[in-house]
């Protein structure tokens, strides 16, 4: 039991760890939405959560962060401006909402798991 | 996961963007001064901006290989803009040369209105992001409750 929840709550700080990361990449790409020769970017979050996704349903999964390390990348095949500026700001305005509804999803949810340990633990005393 | 450093990067965009707005209000303030303290007519200003990146050894090697995430934008503000004045044609100006023409300041008051525009948009999607920030920052304190 103790186990399950140490692996389903690493769950949730990876995922939100990397929302976090994605937020704060979009802040930069928007804050240097004109800056000269700069290349937006983003970090491959759903990438990264698919292997621990897969790993995790494995019998001998152990909550391992130095395998799951995301990475932050150049978005490729963008038109680029007349002053080396490939930020797009309508589509990272765009990103950004659809990244903190996820957040906002992955805290309900974490909430909810916890409320279950929760009652676990109140039923158990009494 | 930092939350200060979240809105730092978007509290760089704003400043940036604001001072834009000032250099951008200079030049169309200016853009009839025909001389200053130097007698040439105004010369217009322009801001650079330009990523913050970390200074330290390991992230200039790791930029190398691996991309990182920077710290939001800075801003610099370039005066004296070396581009040639107008000429104006007016024989009756008190500053005519021997030809009637007038040295005038080179700013194009339509770019930088375009460019005003650009930077509110910009300063604009700096505050939502901001508020973006907050929101989840808030959502993560109410994991808790």
């Amino acid at each position: 039991m103790i186990t399950d929840l140490n692996a389903r709550l690493d769950f949730y700080r990876k995922g939100l760890e990397g929302l976090w990361t994605r937020n704060e990449v979009i802040s930069n790409n928007i804050a240097n939405a004109s800056t000269d020769n700069f290349q937006s970017r983003d970090i491959n979050f759903e990438k990264v959560m698919n292997e621990y996704m897969s790993k995790m349903r494995s019998e001998d999964f152990s909550p391992d962060h130095g395998r799951f390390k995301y990475n932050i990348e150049y978005k490729r095949g963008l038109p680029v401006n007349a002053n080396g500026n490939n930020v797009n700001v309508d589509k990272e305005m765009v990103s950004l909402a659809e990244n903190q509804m996820k957040y906002d999803l992955m805290t309900q949810a974490l909430k909810y798991q916890l409320n279950l340990f929760n009652t676990v633990i109140s039923e158990s005393k009494g | 996961m930092s939350f200060i450093r979240a809105l730092d990067i978007s509290a760089n965009g704003l400043y940036a963007q604001k001072k834009k707005m000032e250099v951008i209000s200079q030049n169309i303030a200016n853009a009839d001064t025909l001389v200053t303290e130097n007698g040439e007519p105004y010369r217009k200003q322009y801001t650079l901006m330009s990523e913050i990146r970390d200074r330290d050894f390991h992230s200039a090697l790791d930029n190398f290989s691996q991309p990182r995430n920077g710290k939001g934008v800075s801003v610099q503000v370039i005066t004296g803009m070396q581009e040639p004045f107008k000429m104006l044609y007016d024989p009756d100006h008190p500053l005519a040369n021997e030809e009637g023409y007038v040295r005038m300041p080179n700013v194009n008051t339509t770019e930088e209105m375009i460019d005003m525009l650009a930077a509110t948009r910009a300063y604009e999607a700096n505050v939502t992001v901001m508020d973006a920030t907050k929101e989840m920052f808030k959502k993560t304190m109410e994991i808790m409750k």
